[in-house]
Parts: structure tokens; sequence; C-alpha cells
């Protein structure tokens, strides 16, 4: 009786009739017409609303945070994602590095891509590559003066979840970057639709651009001049 | 007739650059699974609802659509969300409509043989523990093959396969008694 099993239910299936109601289709395309254009990000249930923000200030260049906003702007930088309010008030950032021994050549056989090196800061001292083979980490220095450059494919998980009171969009030559002046919270965003933070920390001034399929992110106590530089030296 | 999964990769790159009219596309396209997706996973009478929050969450969501991957199974999964938070926000009322599927979908041309047959397999289907019924459900009654279903329910492929065996084990067992005993009684 049960052996043919699975072709019973594969019947059952072809057997139940859905009907599509006829106004599906317009319902849904007023509602999508009334929405920005879906912008490169995760968040969806705060995208609506962020984008609308993000475009609106697009026309100044800069971005001022209003203070206490729970989300400030979407940024269009794959996996990177920036909320307001103020970043918790503690120390000073540190930049954690990286361990050496790892060599780009493996650091890019376990991610997948290549790392890019911006030349200004020559080879790193430290490379490493997240558990899940996502993100490749080089970091320069150490203590105080430490710079550390994350890198990933823009649409790939986690991302980077970003806390920042004032933030500023800027011109490189690989295009628009997002310039993170002040001490920040950083964490990462895992997949599974929720907005959870791991391994939250403050980060020193950081700028964010994409290159390629690529989103790098440059932690370090620079300026915004000196971290331009590094990063049109990236290649 | 064939669509080809290129063809709904440009159609999304092209809502994606904020072409609406690329999306209406997909909506008509991908529109009858949707709802077949709601209703066998449960979402009775609010399938039409839940259907239009999903296909309008996936517009809202398609910059976090990462390419190459398929297009359908994505939005599945957007509908089968949709179909559990429905649950979760609706009264006892639904507990009713979680039946997977409801049995007045059911074309009602077959003959009566093969519709009592089809009544008594929604009937341990309906007994499966959910878990186990959505796994069933997408593999077969919606024919999504294992990559898919592991994608619209969000669950590892290996645990797919295990569900899988597991439902399709215990309807057996359920199907053998409810046999058994009408023999008996018949």
């Amino acid at each position: 009786m049960s052996d043919a099993l699975e072709a019973r239910l594969r019947e059952l299936g072809r057997d139940v009739r859905v009907e599509v109601p006829r106004d599906l289709e317009a319902a849904v395309m007023t509602r999508v017409r009334a929405a920005p254009v879906p912008s490169v990000g995760r968040r969806t249930r705060l995208r609506r609303w962020v984008a609308g923000a993000f475009l609106g200030l697009l026309g100044v260049g800069v971005v001022a945070s209003p203070v206490g906003a729970s989300v400030l702007d979407w940024f269009g930088f794959h996996g990177v994602v920036v909320v307001g309010g103020q970043p918790r008030a503690t120390d000073e950032p540190t930049v954690p590095g990286e361990p050496a021994g790892l060599g780009l050549d493996a650091a890019a056989d376990l991610a997948g891509f290549t790392p890019v090196v911006p030349a200004l800061l020559g080879d790193p001292d430290g490379v490493a590559v997240s558990a899940d083979g996502e993100i490749v980490s080089l970091s320069w220095g150490s203590g105080e003066d430490t710079v550390r450059l994350d890198e990933f494919r823009g649409s790939i998980d986690p991302m980077f979840l970003k806390s920042v009171d004032q933030s500023r969009i800027v011109t490189i030559d690989a295009g628009v970057a997002l310039w993170l002046a002040t001490p920040h919270d950083v964490g990462v965003v895992t997949d599974d639709g929720s907005t959870r933070r791991l391994d939250a920390r403050l980060a020193a001034p950081t700028l964010v651009w994409t290159q390629g399929d690529l989103t790098l992110r440059l932690e370090g106590d620079r300026t915004l001049e000196q971290a331009v530089a590094i990063a049109e030296s990236a290649r | 007739m064939t669509i080809s999964a290129d063809d709904d990769a440009v159609l999304v790159a092209h809502a994606r650059a904020g072409d609406p009219d690329a999306f209406a596309v997909l909506v008509r396209r991908h529109a009858p699974m949707a709802m077949r997706t709601a209703a066998l996973l449960g979402a009775g009478a609010n399938a039409e609802d839940v259907v239009q929050d999903a296909l309008v969450k996936a517009y809202g969501s398609l910059g976090r659509f990462r390419e190459g991957r398929p297009f359908r199974a994505w939005l599945l999964r957007i509908v089968a969300n949709e179909t559990r938070n429905a649950h979760r926000s609706s009264t006892r009322r639904s507990a009713r409509e979680q039946r997977t599927p409801p049995p007045e979908l059911l074309d009602p041309v077959g003959e009566v043989v093969h519709r009592e047959e089809k009544q008594r397999l929604l009937d341990a289907l309906d007994r499966l523990p959910v878990t186990l019924r959505a796994v069933v459900t997408c593999r077969y009654l919606l024919e999504l093959d294992e990559a898919e279903t592991a994608e619209v329910l969000s669950v590892p492929r290996g645990t797919v396969k295990s569900r899988l065996s597991r439902g399709l084990a215990r309807l057996r067992v359920e199907l053998d008694a409810g046999t058994d005993s009408e023999v008996g009684h018949v």
C-alpha cells in the first residue's frame, strides 16, 4: 500500500488546486511602486525607510546623523549597514591585529578570492581568514599603531554592522567611500535574518569602500587623507 | 515555454536597478508556486495576504539576493517565513487552517475511491509533527528538489534528508495501520 508513497504524495500535490487571486499582481505592484528602489543589504525590515533616508541625503553628499535614531542611514555598500545612535562611551578603541603565519596565497585559497593589498602599507604583518572562509583580514603594525583591512565579497555574510554618530561619504579613485571618523561599534550580522551582533567591539576610524566585487574596510588611527591614500594604493 | 533560471537572473538585475516592470514579470511567473507553497504549508485563508506580503518583502530584499542563486527558492523561502509568521501572529482560529493542504483544495472531479484514499493520506500527513510535514510537503507535494527544500525551509540538506525519511516512515506506519483496521472492519 505504501511502497509507492512518494508517488502518491506527488499525485496528491498535483491534485491540489490553488488559484492565484486575480488582483494579486496588481496589489503587489501598487505596493512595490510606492516603495523605494531596492538597495543592497540584508536588513529587510529596516530597508524601506532607511533607503529613503539615504536617497534623501545623497544630494547633500555629507550625512549627518540624527542623534538617537535607531537607524541612521543605509549605505549601498555590500555587507555593511550603518545604524545611528551614540556608540558606547568606553575607552579608546583598540584595533586588533592578526597573527603572522598565514600567507596571502593561503588566505586566497581559503577565501576563494585574492585579497587586495594597499601598496602604501606593503606586505601585511598578519593575515587571517574567518572560520567560514568569507572574510580575509590583514593587519599591519602593532599596539596603537595597528591598521587592519577586512575584505569580503559584496553579497556574502556575515556583514558588518556599525553604529556611528558621525559619518561622511567621500570620493576616492574607486568611487564612493564611507568615512567613519569617530569610534563606533562594529559587529557582524549573521544570515538568519536577525540582527544578532557578534564580536561587537569599539572600532577606530574606518574607511569603507568597494573595489570590484569586494567590500573593504580599513580601520586604524589614521586621518581621512591617510586612509584615502591607503585605499587608493590598493590593487 | 521553458523558463530558464538565467532569465530570472536578468529580471532580478533589472528590478534591482530600479525597474519595477521587471519585478512584475517575476511576480506573474512565480505567483502560482508562491500561492501553492503558502497554501500547502498551511497559510489557509491567509494565503493571499501571506503571498502579497512576501512578494513585497522580496522586492525590498532584492539587494540581499545573492546573484547566481535560484530566485524561485529564495522567493519561496520568504513565502515560507511569512506563512510561519502568519501562524504565530494569528489566533487559535487558524489552527484548523494549518491543515496541509486544506481538503477543500482537493480537486473535486476525482473518483470517489481516489478521493477517499487521498483524504486518508491527507489525514496522515496532518498528524505528522510540523517539521516533518513541512519537509514532506515541500519535497513531494510541491515537488521541490532537495536543495530547494533546504533553502525554502532554512534547514541544512542533511536535515531535509533525515526529516524526509522519518516523515515517510511515519506516514507508512500510519497508512498501514489505517489499512489494516479498515480491512478488519469491512
